[in-house]
Formats: structure tokens, sequence, C-alpha cells
């Protein structure tokens, strides 16, 4: 009953999931590290500074509050994001070279499978103890909210469009086999708005500036991440590179599939330029913009990318 | 083995136990500034002492923040390097014979580095940096021998 | 005056005098009934509504059948009979008071509770609640109107005794719910009051078997000199199942007074052993799994009350009316005919309910019981209405003769309407006035999360069945087109998921969360089972089961807690995951599956709808939907935090954990929850069954996987490769053990704080968020007038 084949156990744990995706988000953050210091003029760290950032936090010593409210809680909540972000890579399909998981490439299963970090922030921080991590929490769960919302009718609209009129497809391997055809989504003038509502919700789930509110080193001091050290933490910022590799992933599948040929080996290499453009994309924004405050990226979010996203929906539906 | 690759890592976490922000000051431009980017090596500054490798003292320990100062040494996981900046946690700098200092930092903690200076240079901070990394190294494979 | 004017008056009165005695009578009655509801004194009271409610009931004789004069004649004696023990009763009881005084009799049913009881029996009869013969003349009556085709005026007749409910309500609540502070008084034996109790016996016996107790009236019709030819069939039929229970709950009344622990054994016990019976049902498969689960669940409820209630006061009398209320809804989950059906929805929504859910007898609780009552009694007016045009369109009471006779013609068009309106109302959507609409927040836990998750779950229950009997008749109006009635309904659901989960994250107090969580998620399986298609109704059906664990977990957790702690606010709450870690773990469960994380069963009915309602095109409800469990996340996130984790405050301190009859009903709903997630299989097969029985598609299902044409999913595929995952985390953290420190949480070193001051407490949560949603909430109460903060509170 379960087809758990040798095959997606490599898929699952070494290419095109777990340790390749690892080792390319954590590359690929870095990247953005050397981005935004050579647009402030500096040098930067060298490209492998988030792994050396891993095996450091190998050797520390883990320190556990003695504050915390219910210790089980405290160990376990890197685990959900780490398991929910591996198990996302798994089903999400990258054109040309790895097909998904067939049936159960879903793109509900996706969306709560996206809200699993998010889970394992809350969770971790509610569990520490700290009035800090607390109030984190509270800012986390606002912005989620917000651009949850945006994050919904993006997803609808783009599974109304791979349904052409006759009924909606689910399945992310059918949008991007559609995409192959007809023409990718982001040359497709009515789904623009949408691109830009998923390009500001990746920022916000990012938390990258402008949206760098929920963990900053500001007025929260890191957080939910307050209490964590050690291997706890690495856990965190291991799933942080995957959620990095998520989100590429899906605004590939969702807006720009575009394959170079027949070859696998040639198609992960657009598929790893491609990556590394829009990273690079983010780190501009990163560089010049200062962040919100809680209040105003509520607002915002609750406003412009609810609106673009609402336009490419309307123009779908009635154009 | 272990200790090659974690070493190109450290995080820094800055304690101000009461100084005149002359050397905060200059701990903030290592940072920010093109010429002095300290994170050419690696190191980042994180906001919660729990995350910390090498620590930046400085300041002369005032009475107000020396209870502070001793909880939050607690709070920083081994192995770390503790860094006295500036002439101040030193020896007390121009402050040493006020009735509001509480004495040298080494009566509290064991100073790895020391580097003085009043404000201290970013070039030194760099420097005292690099040798915090290099004691660092034994420390860890000190941490993991024990 | 001029005689020409005044003969054109006359000549004008004579002519439409049906038209003028009406207007003469409507207003006799309201005028009857206001005097009735301000009156002071008692007896003033009931005769006052005497002579209202016969004038009513007079309208009858403007028609022209033999069936209103018949129903006019059972009515009448009714009546008679009722209105005479009460004055009766009402001549002991000014004797005993020494005042004829309602205020003065303040308490009196408690005192002498034999004298009295006469009374109550009667005033519920009034108000046309079985099992008393009134709610068959009443239905009769009705019936009588819907025959000679005046349907409006039916439902104006049923809505209209509102006014004298009220009435009688208030005497209610006077004489028997309001606190005795007399000195003790002696009661009469109940040998004396023989004569009394003869009536009540009478009118009992008239609502338990209705065929035989109008037989007289309809001899006296046909000696009067019309035939009676049209006179609707008036059998109940019993399931076994209702019988037992409710011979159960009298052996509870009466072997239960000794101990709390033995009643509440007792009934649990009840329920476990009536599930055998069900085999010799002959109800279908629908009919059948509903009923195994309302069991199950009071089997649960009653066995975590063993402990609940130790505090209570005459626990025996909550548990017998509990009985009843699940022999209620048992009745109507295995009738096989609307009249029935109806007769124990009744049952289930009446009086029964009524006293149970007042049964603390704090002023608070009384006032929100008697809310929910009034609201019950008006949907079930609605109901009565509804029924009786049905039966007139097709002739026949049984579902399945229905189902052959079904023609969709005009007036079978606004009978569905109105059935799905009531049965909407039943689960409280659209819940803009919730303090009425949802059953009360201070009523004991184990009936509160009886009601949330079982009892409510009648509404889309005989929606299903309604929706199955209208879509295989001959369609002959376009006036309220099947199709328009269920997207509407679709949509209803969709703005309720919306709307409830809104205010639930701006209300501090636990169980209002849970009430407005309750409705949000009804609002899921009413999109559900509004579609009618295989995956929309099968994933109705199956949040429908899923939500009677998770929901019933949650309130039996908030139970524990309240019982521990003491408080039901959640700004006095925080840190109770350390002194109550059971109840956490099991809490947390509960949490996930309605949030619908995967691996809980929250996450696949939730699937389910989803494809369901995008297969049928609707997108709008599927936004509404998915942007209902972010909310749901966000106000359970606020809940966890501030209750459960975070600093301990002063009312944690002395909490202990919960005890072992409050724990095991927890875990076996938390474990049910998990085995529901990974093998929704086992709640899909009788899913699949319903499914044929309803003349659809079933779908292609193993214990864990679900296909139905291009959509599938496989949720053990899914949960193994969660395992894998954290399968590998656990290794990772296994193979890079370093050493652990204890040490403290940062605030900068600072070691003053309270804990006190360093909780983020449930009000404070969403402060940065709150300008925001309360000016939008501002906005919604000034359209709905739903006063003050009583969403806050």
């Amino acid at each position: 009953m379960i087809t758990l084949s040798a095959s997606s156990v490599f898929a699952y744990l070494l290419f095109p999931g777990g340790l390749f995706a690892i080792l390319f988000g954590l590359i690929l953050l870095s990247v953005e590290r050397i981005a935004v210091a050579r647009f402030q003029g500096r040098v930067g760290p060298p490209i492998y500074q988030n792994i050396f950032d891993i095996l450091k936090l190998r050797i520390k010593e883990v320190l556990i509050p003695e504050d915390v409210t219910n210790r089980f809680m405290f160990a376990i909540a890197p685990v959900f994001g780490f398991v929910g972000m591996m198990t996302a890579i798994f089903i999400l399909p990258v054109s040309g070279v790895y097909g998904g998981t067939g049936a159960n490439s879903d793109l509900i299963v996706l969306v709560y499978l996206m809200a699993l970090p998010a889970v394992s922030h809350i969770l971790g921080g509610s569990a520490s103890g700290s009035t800090f991590a607390a109030i984190s929490v509270s800012r986390e769960v606002i912005l989620m909210f917000a651009y949850e919302i945006s994050f919904i009718i993006v997803l609808f609209t783009v599974a109304l469009e791979a349904g052409a009129g006759e009924g909606v497809v689910f399945s992310l391997k059918g949008i991007v086999d559609y995409q192959v055809i007809h023409g990718s989504f982001i040359s497709n003038f009515k789904m623009i708005p949408a691109f830009l509502a998923f390009v500001i919700f990746m920022l916000a789930t990012l938390e990258v500036p402008p949206f760098h509110i929920a963990e900053n080193d500001g007025d929260v001091m890191k957080g939910y991440l307050m209490e964590y050290s050690g291997m706890p933490l690495a856990f965190f910022e291991i799933t942080h590179a995957l959620k990095l590799i998520v989100l590429l992933t899906v605004l590939q599948v969702f807006f720009m599939p575009g394959i170079a040929g027949y070859n696998v080996f040639f198609n992960l290499l657009w598929f790893i330029g491609k990556s590394a453009v829009v990273v690079i994309g983010i780190a501009l924004i990163h560089a010049s913009m200062p962040s919100f405050r809680v209040d105003q990226a509520f607002k915002f979010l609750m406003t412009v990318p609810i609106l673009l996203s609402l336009m490419s929906l309307g123009m779908v539906l009635f154009l | 083995m272990l200790s090659k690759y974690a070493i190109k890592s450290p995080w820094l976490y800055r304690i101000n136990t009461g100084s005149c922000n002359g050397c905060d000051v200059e701990l903030a431009t290592t940072a920010l500034i093109p010429r002095y980017d300290v994170e050419r090596l690696g190191c980042k500054y994180t906001g919660s002492p729990k995350h910390a490798d090498i620590v930046l003292v400085t300041g002369p320990i005032t009475v107000r923040a020396e209870d502070y100062l001793i909880r939050m040494l607690d709070e920083i996981p081994e192995p770390r390097v503790i860094v006295a900046i500036g002439i101040c946690p030193i020896s007390g700098g121009i402050f040493r014979d006020s009735y509001s200092i509480r004495g040298p930092l080494d009566k509290y903690v064991e100073v790895d580095v020391n580097v003085s200076g009043c404000p201290i240079r970013p070039q030194s901070i760099l420097d005292g940096v690099a040798q915090a990394i290099a004691i660092w190294k034994d420390k860890i494979n000190q941490f993991h021998e024990a | 005056m001029d005689t020409a004017a005044l003969g054109e008056a006359t000549a004008f009165i004579h002519g439409h005098t049906a038209e003028v005695l009406h207007i003469i009578c409507t207003a006799i009655f309201i005028f009857c009934g206001i005097k009735a509801l301000f009156h002071k004194e008692l007896k003033k009271v009931l005769i006052y509504s005497l002579i209202g409610l016969v004038v009513d009931i007079r309208s009858l004789l403007t028609l022209d059948s033999s069936l209103a004069l018949s129903a006019f004649y059972y009515h009448v004696f009714n009546f008679l009979v009722i209105v005479g023990m009460m004055l009766i009763t009402a001549r002991s009881l000014t004797k005993k008071a020494g005042s004829g005084k309602l205020y003065d009799m303040r308490g009196f049913g408690r005192a002498v509770p034999w004298t009295a009881a006469p009374l109550a029996a009667g005033l519920f009869a009034m108000m046309g609640l079985p099992p008393f013969s009134v709610f068959f003349s009443k239905y009769l009556m009705i019936a009588a109107f819907v025959d000679s085709g005046n349907i409006i005026s039916s439902i104006v007749l049923a809505g209209g005794e509102v006014l004298y409910f009220l009435v009688f309500i208030r005497v209610i609540r006077v004489i028997f719910l309001d606190k005795y502070r007399g000195e003790p008084i002696e009661d009469r034996k109940p040998r004396e009051l023989f004569p009394v109790y003869i009536f009540l016996a009478f009118i009992t016996i008239g609502g338990l078997i209705p065929g035989i107790a109008v037989k007289p009236f309809v001899a006296l019709a046909d000696a009067m000199g019309s035939q009676v030819t049209d006179l609707p069939p008036m059998g109940l039929s019993w399931p076994i199942a209702t019988l037992f229970l409710a011979a159960g709950s009298a052996l509870v009344f009466f072997l239960g007074q000794k101990s709390n622990k033995r009643a509440g054994l007792l009934s649990s016990l009840l329920c476990l052993l009536a599930m055998p019976t069900l085999f010799f049902s002959d109800a279908g498969i629908y009919g059948i799994s509903f009923a195994f689960l309302i069991l199950f669940m009071g089997a649960l409820q009653f066995f975590y009350s063993v402990s609940y209630m130790e505090h209570s006061h005459k626990q025996y009398r909550f548990y017998t009316f509990f009985l009843i209320m699940i022999a209620g809804l048992l009745g109507v989950s295995l009738s096989g005919d609307l009249l029935s059906m109806f007769f124990f929805w009744e049952i289930m929504s009446g009086w029964v309910m009524y006293l149970a859910l007042a049964h603390e007898g704090d002023g608070f609780s009384i006032q929100e019981a008697t809310k929910y009552f009034t609201f019950n009694y008006l949907g079930a007016a609605f109901l009565l209405a509804a029924v009786t045009v049905v039966y007139n369109e097709t002739g026949h009471w049984n579902y399945t003769k229905i189902a052959d006779n079904f023609q969709y013609t005009r007036p079978m068009a606004i009978a569905v309407l109105l059935l799905t309106l009531s049965f909407l109302m039943k689960a409280a959507q659209l819940p803009f006035r919730i303090d009425f609409q949802m059953h009360p927040k201070p009523a004991p836990t184990p009936i509160s999360g009886y009601i949330s998750s079982t009892v409510l779950k009648s509404g889309p229950f005989m929606m299903v069945k309604i929706f199955f009997l209208a879509s295989g008749g001959v369609v002959a109006t376009t006036l309220f087109p099947l199709e328009s009635i269920m997207h509407v309904t679709g949509w209803i659901g969709a703005l309720t998921i919306i709307i409830a989960a809104s205010f639930a994250m701006l209300t501090n107090s636990m169980k209002r969360l849970l009430i407005f969580h309750t409705v949000s998620q009804l609002g899921y399986v009413v999109v559900g089972c509004s579609l009618m298609t295989s995956m929309g109704l099968a994933g109705g059906l199956l949040h429908f089961v899923n939500h009677m664990f998770f929901k019933n977990l949650l309130f039996l957790c908030a139970g524990a807690v309240f019982i521990s702690t003491g408080t039901d606010k959640m700004d006095r709450l925080g840190g109770l995951a350390r002194k109550m870690p059971i109840t956490f773990f099991c809490f947390m469960i509960g949490v996930l599956s309605i949030a619908g994380v995967p691996l809980y069963s929250g996450f696949v009915s939730k699937w389910m709808i989803y494809h369901g309602v995008m297969e049928s095109g609707f997108v709008g409800i599927a936004i509404l939907a998915l942007f209902g469990s972010v909310l749901t996340l966000a106000s359970f996130i606020k809940f966890m935090h501030s209750a459960y984790l975070g600093q301990i405050q002063e009312n944690v301190r002395d909490a202990k954990e919960a005890s072992w009859y409050m724990l095991l009903p927890m875990s076996v709903l938390a474990g049910l929850s998990v085995l529901l997630g990974v093998f929704p299989g086992i709640a899909l097969a009788p899913v699949n069954r319903i499914l044929v029985e309803f003349s659809m598609q079933p779908l292609d299902i193993t214990a864990s996987s679900i296909t139905f044409g291009a959509d599938s999913i496989d949720m053990l595929f899914i949960v193994s490769i969660l395992f894998m995952g954290m399968a590998l985390a656990g290794l990772v953290y296994l193979l890079t053990q370093t050493k652990t420190r204890k040490t403290h949480v940062f605030v900068c070193g600072v070691g003053d704080l309270t804990c006190e001051d360093s909780h983020v407490s449930s009000v404070n949560f969403y402060e940065d968020a709150k300008g925001f949603i309360k000016g939008s909430v501002r906005i919604i109460k000034k359209i709905i007038g739903l006063k003050g903060d009583y969403i806050e509170r």
C-alpha cells in the first residue's frame, strides 16, 4: 500500500529533496547576504557561510531556560517546520528535472505544509516562556493572517487559469504541464498582478525587510528564536533555508516553469540560474528598504497584495 | 575536525556595562562601514546571548550594571570567548577612581582578549576578533574533549 | 349620522364579516398576550392567556372543512383541561404563599414540587411541546389551515404563538427556577393531589397515543354533520433505542439520587447498552450511523460528568434531562417518517433541554438558557408549518413514500425553503445575534460540549435528507429552484465560517471562543452538505464526524481547566501546561485537528470540501473557507498561548491535573482524531454506503486513500513521509548530543520581574491588529445591534 520505493526515498533524502535542497538553500542564503553586502558597498561573507553557521551550531552547548512551561513542546517545536518543508520539497515538481509524487502533489496539501514553519515558530516561541518571544509570536500570527489571504487568492487564480475554463487543476504537475504547452504565466498579462502579489507574499513570509518584524535584532531581539541555542537553533536555520527553496520552487511552478531542452542537467542549471536571479532581486529589495512597524505592515498586507490578487482573479474569471 | 569549519562562523554579542558609547559607536562602525566590514570573517551580530560565540564587553562595570552583567554572562553557551573592548573593562579607564565603578571585568569572568584604546579603533577591533577566533578554536577542542 | 352612510357601513361590514372578525380577533389575541406578559397575578395571567389562545383558534371556524372543526374541538378541550388543572394548582399555591401575586410565589416550584408540578407540565403543554397532547392538536390546527390553502396564515399562527411562549416562560422562571427564600413549607402528598394528576396523565397519554386520543373529537365533528375524510394519520413510530433511553432516564432519576458517581456511571452504561438495539432498527445506514455516534458521544460525556459534576447539586435531575434529550435526538435520527421526526425534534430542543441547560440555577444561566429556548421554539414553529405542507402535498409521512410522490410545486418550494431555514437556524448559521442562536456559555460543560458536537448536527443531518428527497422530484415551479436554495445555503455557510471565526479572535472567554468555533465549523459542514455532489457531500459528512470528535475534545479540555482553576477567562490564566500536561497534550491534538494540519483528522475532511467546492465551480466559497482556516488557527494560538503557555498566573498556581474520569474520554477522542487523520477510510466506509443510499456515485476509497475522478490523496503516504522526516530529525538530535545546561530566560539580565508582569495575556495578544479588526467589527455591530461587549466578555 505504501509506495515508498527506493527512488522516492532517494528523492526525499538526497536529490532534489533533502541534502541537495538544504545545501542549495544555505548557499542561496549566503548569496543573498553577499548581494546585500555588495549593494551596500561592503564585501560580504564567503559563499559557504550559512553552511559553516550550521556546522558551528553543532558544537555549542544547549541552554534550556528554567521558566519553560513545557519542555517537550520546547524541544519538539523546530521539528514541525523541518518535517513540513522536507515533505513540501518532496512533493513539488521541478520542471524538466523531477515530476513530483503524482497524485499527492496537490495544492491544498501544499498550503497546509507551507503553514507549518510558521506553526513551529509559534509553538517554539510560546513554549519559551519569554515575554519577547510571546510578543514576536503575536506579531507573526498577525502577519501570517494578513499574507495568507493573498496567497490563497493567488493559488486559486493559478489553478483556475491552468484549468482553462473547464474547471480547476489542483495538481501541481498539471499546472506545470499546462504552462509548458501554453506558455508561462509570467508572460500572460492577466497573471502579472498575481505575480506581484506572490512576490510580496514571499518577502513577508521570509521575513526579509521591509517585513523584518517578527524576528529582528531591533525591538524583539530575535523573538521566538531567543531561547534556542545549539542544535535546535540549527534546525530552525535549516528550515529557513528549505523554506527559501520551497518558495522559489513554488514561484517557478506557478509562474515560470520554462525548460531549456530535454536534458535533465541543463534544466537543473536553468532552475538554479532562475533561483539565483530571484534571490538577487530579493537582496536588492532587502538592501534598499527599511522595515515596517507591525501595524503598518498589517495594513499594507491587508490592502495591496489582496487588491492585486483580486485583480488577477477577476481577469481570469471574466476575460 | 569539527573546529576547523566551526571557527569560520563566529557570532558576536555586545554587552554595554555603562560605557560612554564611544566604543559602541566604533563597534557599530565595524559592522556597517564598508572599509571595516566584519562580515568578511563570517561574523554576525546577534540579538540574543544564547546565540553568541564571542562576547564583546564595553564599559567599566558600573554599580547598576553589575547584577545584569553576571546574569547575562550565565546565559552565554560554551565554548565562548570574552573580549574586553576599550580600556574601560580592562582597568576602568578614565573613570577608574569613581564611586560607581565596580572594577575591571576580570573580577567576574576570565577575559581572553584585551583590546585597549579610548575610543578603540575599528582596526583594533578586527585584530582583537581575529585573535579571539584563534583562541576559540582551542576552546572548542577543549570543550569537546571534556 | 347620515343614514345612508350608516347603511353603507353596515353593508360593508356584512359583506366582509370574516375579515373584520379576523382583525378583531387578532387584536384581542395581541392585547391578551401583552396583558398576560405584564400582569402580576398568576390567576389573571392564566385566564388572559386562555382567552387569547381560544380567540386565536376561533379562526379555525372560518375554514369550512371538517378537519378544522375536529381540530377546533380537540384544541379547545385540551386547553380547558389544562387551564382547569393550572387554576386548581394556582389556587393551592396562592393558599400556601398567602398572596395571589406571581412574584410572591418565587421559587415555590422548588419548595413544594409535588403541588406545583402540574402547573409546570401545564405551562409546557400550553406551549405546544411534546409529550403532551396540545402538540397534536396544534398540529391538527396548522394542518387544517394548510389543507384549505392558507399557508401564510399557518406560518403566522405558528410564529404568533411566540408571544404566549414568552408569557409562559416568565411564569416558569419565576416559580420554578428562581430561588426560594421563605421558611420551609409542607408539601401535600400525591394522594391528596390525585384529581389534578389525573388531568396531567390524561394530557400526557393523549400526547403519546395521538391516533386514539383524537378519535372522540372526530366523532363529534362527524355528528355535527360533516364527514371527516382527510384526517392525517397520527401514529408515532418509537425506535427501540429511544424507548430504552427514556425508560433508562426514569431509572436514573430514581436510582441516581444516592450519589453523583452512581448516576453518571449508570447513564454512561445505559448509552452503551442502547447500542446493540440499533441492530433491530429499520432506519437506513444514514440514521443508524448517526445514532451510533450519538450514543458513543453520550457515553463519553456521562463518564466525564462523573468527575465534572461533583461540585454541582442534584445531579440526578441533570442526568435524567440529558438522557431524555439524547433519546429525542435518537428519535430524530432513527425515525422513518416526518411526523415522528418532528415529535422527537421538539423533545430534543424543548423543555427538557431548557431545564438541563439551566441546571446551575444562577441568574445568568437561566437568562441565557431562556434566550436559547426561545430561539429554538421559533425555529420549530417554522418546521411545523413546513412539515404540514409536505404532508399535504404528498399525502404521506413516510420518507420513502414521500420520495416516490415528490413534486416540486409552488407550496412544496415554500416548504423546502422553510425546512432549510429551520435546519440552518438549528445549526446557528449567520451568527449575528449569537447570544440567542447558540447554546449558553454558563451551562455545564458536558451538556455544552454535547450540544456543540452532536445535537446541533441534527440540523445538517435533516437538511441533507430534505435535499435528497427534493432532488428526486418532478419540477413543477420556478419559484425557489432547488439549485438556488442549495447555492444560497453554501454561501450562508461560507459567510458563517468567516464571521464566527472573526468574533472568536476578539473574545476573552474560553467557552465562548469554542462556541464561536462550533458555529464556524458547522459552516464547513453546511458548505459541504449543500453541494450534494459525491466529493462535497462526503467531505461534509466526514467533517460532521471529525468535528464531533475534536470539538468535544476541546470542550472537555476547557471544562477540565474550568474545574481546576475556577475561571473561564483567558486573561486570568497562564502557564497551565506545566500543571496539567496531559490535558495540554490532548488540547494540542484538538487544536492541530481544527486547524487542519496534515496527520490530524481535520485536514482530510477540509481537503475533500475544498475539492468538492471547486469541482462545482464556486471559487468565492472556496476562498472564504480556506481563509476561515487561517482565522481558526489564529484564534486558537491566542487561546493556547494565553492559557496554557506563557507565565504562570495566580489562578493557576494551585491547579492540579484533571482526574481520570475526565482524562479518559479526552484521550479516547484525541486518539480518534489522529486515527481518522491517518486512516480516514474508517469513517468513509459508512459515508460511501450513505452516498449509495442517496443514489450518488460512491468514492473510491481504501483505508487511507481517497480517489474520485482526477483527484486523489493518500494519507498514509503523506503521513509516512512526515514520520520519515521526524525520524530523520530525531536521528540528528541523537547523533549531535552535546552538554545541556539550565539557565534563565533572557530579559536583559533583569531579575525582579514577576510572572504577572511578563505574561502576554489574551486581551493584549492581538493588540497591534486590534485597531483594524475592531473597526470592522464596530460597523457590523452597528448594523445588527449586538450591543456592548457581549463578544469580548
